[in-house]
């Protein structure tokens, strides 16, 4: 019974020193870059209730359109400016289905799966300087998080993280558009 | 009859032992290598996870493939069988825990298990109940040993001679056709 405990031990060890040499070897055990999650201003020239021109490509499009009232989360008011103003990229994070069963108009499907063998042509195709926001469904949702966190490691040095995500958009009556984008 | 009759089982007993070896053995190598891809990513999911200090992450993602990868080519060639078998069992433990306070908490989470192999994918029921099955298989080589064909087994390592004796003496099936 001992030989074994011993054994179970030893393995553990193995393993843990093994993990712990490469770590330090490669890059000395760091986290990858923290997402940033306040959203930055719109431009002063925008005026955030102006009516929203939809994009007008598939025909399930629920468009509605409201100013956003005072009640309504800074970020997401900060979003809508951004968004009326087409100063940022959206990036959507969720899962295909939900992006295809409902997503704010314009945005990119870019979930985390995206990055993992290669770096997608949707990122390639954007400037590093390029503003982009990105969500997900907000509450425990971490994939914003990761997409950001991944966008930041291969250079991006404007991304930020829209935290109450896509509910909260949709809940406040804004623009949203189903099916893949053009 | 009766010999054949308790070869048979002792035959059975090994192939379903190292059935176990294969697949809880295997299941480690395949996602330590996936985890090896990216340890950015796994460092993400182990965060998305809010079951470990951030501060620890880090260390965990280097240390937590090595451990299985070790532990998974040691349990797949049955050396020392128990042993490695314990570890994967603690391993696929850590791991059904883990999984089952993400669902409920209610998390949208990635398991990262796998890495690109099942391309992505939140936690569901499945993922526990597949966690479930190795970790069965391990606790079963764990308690058993490796069976008749690990190493273990070739070296007379920890397997109790009367069953190596009962695998070693039973007749071919020619054999057995013929007494009939």
């Amino acid at each position: 019974m001992s030989r074994h405990i011993l054994r179970f031990v030893l393995i553990l060890a193995v393993g843990i020193a093994a993990g712990l040499v490469h770590g330090l070897a490669v890059d000395g055990m760091k986290m990858p870059p923290e997402a940033l999650v306040t959203l930055p201003e719109a431009p002063v020239s925008h005026v955030p209730d102006q009516p929203v021109d939809v994009a007008p490509a598939e025909p399930e499009d629920v468009a509605v359109s409201e100013a956003p009232s005072a009640d309504l989360d800074p970020e997401l008011v900060k979003l809508k400016s951004h968004f009326d103003a087409g100063t940022a990229v959206l990036v959507d994070a969720r899962s295909r289905e939900d992006y295809v069963a409902g997503h704010i108009p314009g945005a990119i499907y870019g979930p985390f799966e995206d990055f993992i063998d290669a770096i997608p042509d949707w990122f390639n195709a954007l400037p590093l300087d390029q503003l982009v926001f990105i969500y997900c469904d907000g509450g425990d949702c971490h994939a914003s998080e990761a997409v950001a966190s991944k966008m930041k490691e291969l250079g991006m040095e404007q991304v930020y993280v829209f935290m109450p995500g896509y509910p909260a958009w949709q809940a406040a009556g804004f623009p949203v558009t189903a099916g893949e984008e053009p | 009859m009766k010999k054949s009759g308790c070869c048979s089982c002792a035959v059975t007993g090994a192939l379903l032992l190292t059935t176990c070896r294969f697949v809880a053995g295997g299941a480690l190598v395949i996602a330590a290598i996936m985890k090896m891809k990216d340890f950015s990513a796994l460092m993400l999911s182990m965060k998305a996870f809010e079951l470990v200090p951030e501060a620890v992450i880090p260390a965990f993602s280097y240390m937590l493939p090595w451990t299985e990868i070790v532990c998974g080519v040691l349990l797949v060639y049955g050396i020392w069988s128990r042993a490695s078998a314990g570890v994967a069992a603690l391993l696929y433990a850590v791991f059904t825990f883990a999984l089952a306070s993400v669902l409920a908490r209610g998390m949208k989470v990635d398991c990262g298990c796998f890495g690109a192999l099942t391309g992505g994918g939140e936690i569901d029921g499945l993922s526990i109940v597949r966690n479930l099955v190795f970790l069965a298989m391990s606790i079963a080589v764990m308690v058993r040993g490796g069976g008749a064909t690990a190493i273990d087994s070739l070296l007379g390592d920890g397997v109790p001679a009367s069953r190596l004796d009962r695998i070693s003496s039973c007749p071919a099936p020619r054999e057995t056709e013929s007494a009939r």
